[in-house]
């Protein structure tokens, strides 16, 4: 049988999982570096704090970078798994985290520049320290900025697999209830009330989470996971 | 049929794509045609600034507005891919990645179009610049994103010009509709060069739209033919 040289759903669930694992190791920047070092009222302080502590600086760089790499994968295999319910949407979806993560890709440019900004390079004695001090601070907020757009495409992306997880036949449609808690990332769209709802936001991963989770440990309904993609296949839907 | 499972029909996807098509060039209408080109001064870093921060709900509003156009930008790459798969795979697939490398250059560009709201902000930071400095850096990011947005037009007009060249070959769409749309993706591509593009602009504009307005309106009134679909995509093994 050709279909058995795929690789099976459960398998591919693992993989999220796995991916979506190295992703919350990379929150360590966003939560703990980032956090601890970007003073945003103080750039003096803020720059002390980059220059002090380099190697941790650019380990949160290094954490964010390959947490978008291990999401390419993620998107790469939940397209798979979801291709069965309805091909076009899949496809639409895996575009949008796509674009998100790339928008959060280049962003991580914004988060190096203090480090070249700040640097005792004899061309940027021409601008006066404080004056650097100030543009590293600015791209770090430019960087947020930019990391904040790509939360508006994951938002859309999540409320697509929210969407396919309830029309699927192989996974519980509380779970897809659930994904839609992602809603609440559209808020990045208005930034002033993004700065507000920010802590009360963070809930709205729950969803995403508990699919992941699901996906991993208990995996999808294999025999329901085949049967829905064989009669996808047969009406012209066909994953290839 | 078993459409629970086939996904949605092909004329309502036809049509989702027309809207999409639609709602992507009237949100960025709104955004660069009326928030952006009202409130941005050419060359004038003051009257910008002041304007910005006069009109900040607006400028808000612009930016959202701004993504909310890729997001349906995105939509439609992936729709159009779906549609024109049959009249020929590979390049269906080439032309859904230079449109979707458009959108996301175009959507990371966004970035430096608020960047000035907190450019011109208060924080105690900034106090080492000059008013006219913050100013000037402000307008300098509205150039970047205007760039930024400009090199996404080139990847657009490729774009385009491999959509004509699908319909064109495709039996369920006129032909006269990628002959337009090939057109206005040539026009797309004057920004290979910008001094070029400075000077075709209206009319690089003007066909392009008048291209994409005629694609729309047929999508959205006849779809597409969906007997000679099926043919093309069974021939094609899809």
């Amino acid at each position: 049988m050709e279909r058995s040289r795929e690789l099976s759903p459960r398998f591919m669930g693992r993989m999220v999982l796995a991916g979506y694992g190295v992703l919350v190791l990379a929150g360590f920047d966003l939560f703990y570096v980032l956090k601890k070092m970007v003073v945003r009222t103080d750039a003096a302080a803020t720059a002390n704090n980059i220059l002090a502590h380099q190697g941790l600086f650019l380990a949160g760089f290094a954490a964010t970078l390959l947490g978008v790499a291990a999401y390419l994968v993620v998107t790469a295999f939940l397209y798979r798994l979801f291709a069965p319910v309805e091909r076009t949407l899949s496809l639409t979806a895996a575009l949008f985290s796509l674009t998100g993560c790339v928008v959060q890709a280049a962003a991580l440019a914004f988060h190096l520049v203090p480090l070249v900004v700040l640097g005792d390079q004899a061309y940027l004695s021409a601008i006066p320290l404080a004056e650097r001090q100030a543009l590293a601070l600015m791209s770090m907020i430019t960087y947020a900025r930019a990391y904040n757009i790509s939360l508006v495409f994951f938002a859309f992306y999540l409320l697509q697999l929210g969407y396919l997880t309830i029309r699927s036949t192989f996974l519980p449609r509380w779970v897809g209830m659930l994904v839609f808690l992602a809603a609440g990332w559209l808020v990045f769209l208005y930034p002033p009330l993004a700065a507000v709802l920010f802590p009360y936001i963070v809930p709205s991963s729950i969803g995403e989470l508990v699919l992941v989770l699901w996906l991993g440990i208990k995996g999808v309904d294999e025999k329901r996971w085949h049967e829905q993609d064989r009669r996808a296949a047969a009406s012209g839907a066909a994953a290839s | 049929m078993n459409r629970s499972n086939a996904g949605t029909s092909l004329r309502t996807e036809a049509r989702m794509a027309g809207f999409f098509s639609l709602l992507t060039i009237l949100t960025g209408i709104f955004a660069q045609g009326y928030v952006s080109n009202t409130l941005v001064a050419n060359n004038d870093a003051a009257t910008t600034a002041a304007n910005i921060l006069a009109h900040k709900g607006l400028w808000q509003l612009g930016y959202a507005v701004f993504i909310i156009e890729m997001a349906s930008n995105v939509v439609m790459v992936a729709l159009f891919y779906r549609l024109l798969k049959p009249a020929g795979r590979s390049t269906s697939f080439a032309a859904a990645f230079l449109g979707l490398t458009g959108c996301i250059i175009k959507t990371f560009s966004r970035v430096f179009f608020i960047a000035p709201l907190f450019v011109l902000g208060d924080a105690p930071y900034l106090s080492v610049f000059s008013a006219e400095q913050k100013q000037a850096l402000a307008l300098l990011s509205l150039k970047v994103n205007d760039r930024g947005a400009q090199m996404a037009l080139v990847f657009f007009g490729v774009y385009a010009l491999l959509t004509g060249y699908l319909i064109i070959r495709s039996t369920f769409l006129p032909r006269i509709l990628g002959v337009v749309s090939a057109i206005g993706g040539l026009g797309w591509l004057s920004f290979l060069y910008l001094p070029l593009a400075h000077r075709l602009f209206p009319y690089v504009v003007a066909i392009a739209l008048l291209g994409a307005a005629a694609l729309i309106v047929w999508l959205l009134v006849f779809g597409v033919n969906e007997q000679r679909w099926k043919e093309q995509a069974g021939a094609a093994g899809i």
